[in-house]
């Protein structure tokens, strides 16, 4: 629920992940000074930043970075990682001593064959595992009562969706702070997917950990609105309402679908909710979530 | 695992009272924490020179998270006092109820006494389900624990003459009548003054009053010691004084429920603070009401040397907020939070979940909106329906339903389900630590 404005930092990579968004952008890498730049654009107050890419930890000059951020006043700096550099414990120690203390974590499987196979490298699994758990057992330098807060992103695709409970159960082990569950096929129907993302929801709430979806509308989520990660902050990547959303009691603050989706079954398969009981309490919660990106800083209640 | 401290166990004092009462009482606190409230009975205790030499009192304290019921009876066992008593609050009643039933095992004839906010206003309850438990003692316990220790040491007055306690006889529960509160708090002797107990740095606290003035429906405090009573300032600068002068402490906190209710005597304080305390020691927390902050407010508790405070809002839906019968005044709070952090005073708002008349969503707004005032920290807690409290008392009023044992948690309401309640629980996990992990 803390905003964390988000800044693009190129599209180099060490793994080679099937239908990277990223690696589609043309940027490869953005120089420190534009990255600086983008960072100082973002006006007060400043709650957080996070870096994404590609890999930002590839980058060699991502402590100059994180420092720069603090510079800048970023109380809190996260990165959003494939996780495998987090496996050296000195490169883990630099980033949290120079300020990084908040981590996404990217990962398609608990499963090698399943993970290194959309990861396109053999053996990433189990370096972002070992980062992953690294990460769990550190404490942030100079403060042994506080650890670093480690979320899990996985990206929802064809080829893991129907691995996603046993995915759930294996990282639920690992005791992360939050999991995201990130929608981002184009093809697949959401429909037939969300018994599988349901039960992933249910599989985590037992296990005492917390999960959120991203990019999958309200009305799909009939009873798991809570999760709904556009709830709380505004979402991450442009979206659209469709022509059915007109007859839906959330349309005049639910962003409706993602616009890549805009040509894909999702369309067709979202169903306008006709009453909701929460209507009152979910338009006073999504009036004045704030944004994230680099493109500003402002309330975004009144989206769609 | 730490070990238990102890605050005082001389041996020299065990052999002169050969003869005397022995008497334990232990108190399970926050990790490196240790019992005011048994400071203050032993004090008490003392000062009374009938029973001095009657009675051979130690303390004890563990912490309840690492220390377990077995190893306060491996501490029981080489001194197997004649009276245990058990301080005790939500959050640790577990654990004195072991204890009572395995030091009853081993020492059958001993009198086990419980005392404390979790089983005050339900001492007859506790009694009827715990063979182990013989006494509680209800409400504030000071006066009362005295005349018992008075009883069973020096044969005073009959047990059915003391006011405030509830035992069993003969299978049966008595409770004698209430005991009002001690009127004149500085007729309680300080336990750091007396020496009973030493303050150290980060876990000292020095109470400033009782009571509260206002009647939050979840509030043990102000249903229970309604009005204020104040500890004599003259008391409060003494207290002070030795805690700042101890070797090693830089710190220490103040037990007050509204410690800026009276902008007069904030003042007072503050100064009388500012002027004993030359080691500048800060004090770390202290509860106050946001919403009666202004600019001179923030002066003085710099000028007190206040390093955070803690304050609500628990929600910031009025509605909710008016059936909790608590003071709130939103533009006042916030502005309240904001001169405060202006001012370089930590700021720690308080959320509950699961209070009637909030559900998930408006929950999360109130998350949201606090945030927003931008806060040093924020916490987050399940409602606990504290025995005694209004909530407690009258659950139908509330539509609310929850766990009779403590720690009392609250299991559903009219508007809040247990489903959501519990999903609460985890969100406020994460949130809480993505909010608080920053950079200073
Ligand atoms: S507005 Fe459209 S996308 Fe949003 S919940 Fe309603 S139907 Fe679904
Ligand atoms: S919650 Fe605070 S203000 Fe309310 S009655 Fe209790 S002590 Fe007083």
């Amino acid at each position: 629920m803390v905003p964390f404005h988000e800044v693009f930092v190129g599209s180099r990579c060490n793994l080679q992940c099937r239908q990277c968004a990223a690696r589609a952008s043309g940027v490869a890498g953005r120089s420190k000074s534009e990255l600086i730049a983008a960072m100082s654009a973002f006006t007060e107050p400043r709650e957080g930043v996070l870096l994404s890419g590609g890999e930002p930890l590839i980058r060699s000059d991502i402590i100059e970075l994180i420092q720069a951020a603090r510079e800048l006043g970023f109380p809190r700096i996260r990165l959003r990682t494939n996780g495998t550099p987090l496996a050296d414990p000195r490169f883990l120690h630099h980033l949290l001593s120079a300020g990084c203390q908040h981590f996404e974590i990217k990962l398609f499987a608990g499963e090698p064959r399943f993970h290194d196979r959309i990861s396109g490298v053999s053996g990433s699994l189990e370096q972002t595992w070992a980062g992953i758990e690294l990460l769990r057992r550190a404490v942030i330098p100079g403060r042994r009562d506080q650890q670093p807060f480690v979320g899990i992103l996985i990206p929802l695709r064809e080829d893991n969706v129907t691995i996603l409970p046993e995915t759930i159960l294996a990282l639920v082990a690992l005791r992360p702070d939050r999991i995201v569950l990130s929608w981002e096929i184009a093809t697949e129907s959401v429909s037939r997917t969300l018994p599988a993302i349901r039960n992933a929801v249910n599989l985590a709430l037992l296990n005492r950990t917390w999960m959120l979806t991203e990019n999958i509308p309200l009305c799909l989520m009939k009873d798991l609105e809570v999760h709904v990660a556009e709830l709380y902050l505004p979402p991450r990547t442009s979206h659209e309402q469709v022509t059915q959303c007109r007859r839906c009691v959330f349309r005049e603050f639910c962003p409706g679908i993602p616009s890549r989706s805009l040509k894909t079954r999702l369309s067709q398969e979202i169903k306008p909710v006709s009453t909701s009981v929460h209507l009152e309490a979910i338009r006073s919660l999504v009036r004045g979530r704030r944004i994230r990106h680099e493109n500003g800083y402002e309330a975004d209640g009144e989206a769609g | 695992m730490t070990p238990p401290f102890l605050n005082c166990c001389s041996g020299q004092e065990t052999e002169v009272l050969m003869a005397a009462l022995t008497v334990t009482l232990v108190s399970f606190n926050a990790e490196g924490h240790f019992s005011l409230a048994n400071g203050y009975l032993k004090a008490y205790v003392h000062e009374d020179r009938s029973l001095r030499h009657r009675v051979d009192l130690d303390l004890v304290d563990f912490a309840v998270e690492n220390h377990d019921a077995r190893q306060a009876l491996f501490y029981l066992s080489h001194r197997m006092p004649r009276v245990l008593g058990l301080s005790c609050y939500c959050w640790n009643m577990e654990v004195n109820l072991e204890l009572a039933r395995i030091y009853k095992a081993v020492a059958p004839a001993s009198l086990i006494v419980l005392g404390g906010p979790e089983v005050g206003p339900i001492a007859e309850r506790y009694l009827r389900d715990n063979y182990a438990v013989d006494l509680v003692v209800r409400g504030e316990g000071e006066a009362t624990f005295r005349e018992l220790l008075r009883h069973l040491a020096a044969g005073e007055g009959a047990l059915e003459e003391i006011h405030g306690i509830s035992y069993r006889r003969d299978g049966t529960v008595i409770s004698t009548p209430d005991r009002p509160p001690i009127a004149d708090l500085d007729e309680i002797p300080s336990p750091y003054l007396t020496g009973v107990l030493a303050p150290r740095d980060r876990v000292t606290y020095v109470e400033t009053s009782r009571g509260c003035p206002y009647r939050c429906a979840y509030c043990y405090e102000g249903r229970h010691f309604p009005g204020v009573r104040l500890f004599s300032e003259r008391r409060i600068q003494r207290e002070i004084e030795t805690v700042v002068r101890t070797p090693g402490v830089r710190s220490f906190h103040l037990v007050d429920s509204v410690f800026n209710l009276n902008k007069e005597r904030l003042r007072r304080l503050a100064r009388l603070i500012s002027e004993v305390n030359q080691t500048g020691a800060q004090i770390l927390t202290v509860e106050i009401l946001a919403d009666l902050v202004d600019e001179e407010t923030t002066e003085l508790l710099r000028l007190a040397n206040v390093a955070s405070v803690e304050t609500g809002p628990q929600t910031v839906h009025a509605d909710t907020l008016a059936l909790m019968r608590r003071p709130h005044r939103a533009d006042a709070f916030a502005r309240g939070v904001r001169l405060l952090r202006e001012a370089g005073i930590e700021v720690l708002c308080d959320l509950i979940i699961g209070l009637p008349g909030d559900n998930f969503f408006r929950f999360a707004q109130s998350i949201r909106e606090v945030m927003e005032l931008r806060p040093t920290t924020l916490v987050f807690s399940i409602l606990h329906v504290l025995p005694g409290t209004d909530l407690y008392e009258d659950p139908p009023h509330y539509g609310l339903r929850f766990d009779a044992r403590a720690p009392h948690l609250v299991i559903d309401t009219d508007t809040f389900p247990f489903a959501e309640i519990d999903r609460a629980v985890l969100m406020s996990i994460p949130v809480a630590k993505e909010y608080n992990v920053r950079l200073d």
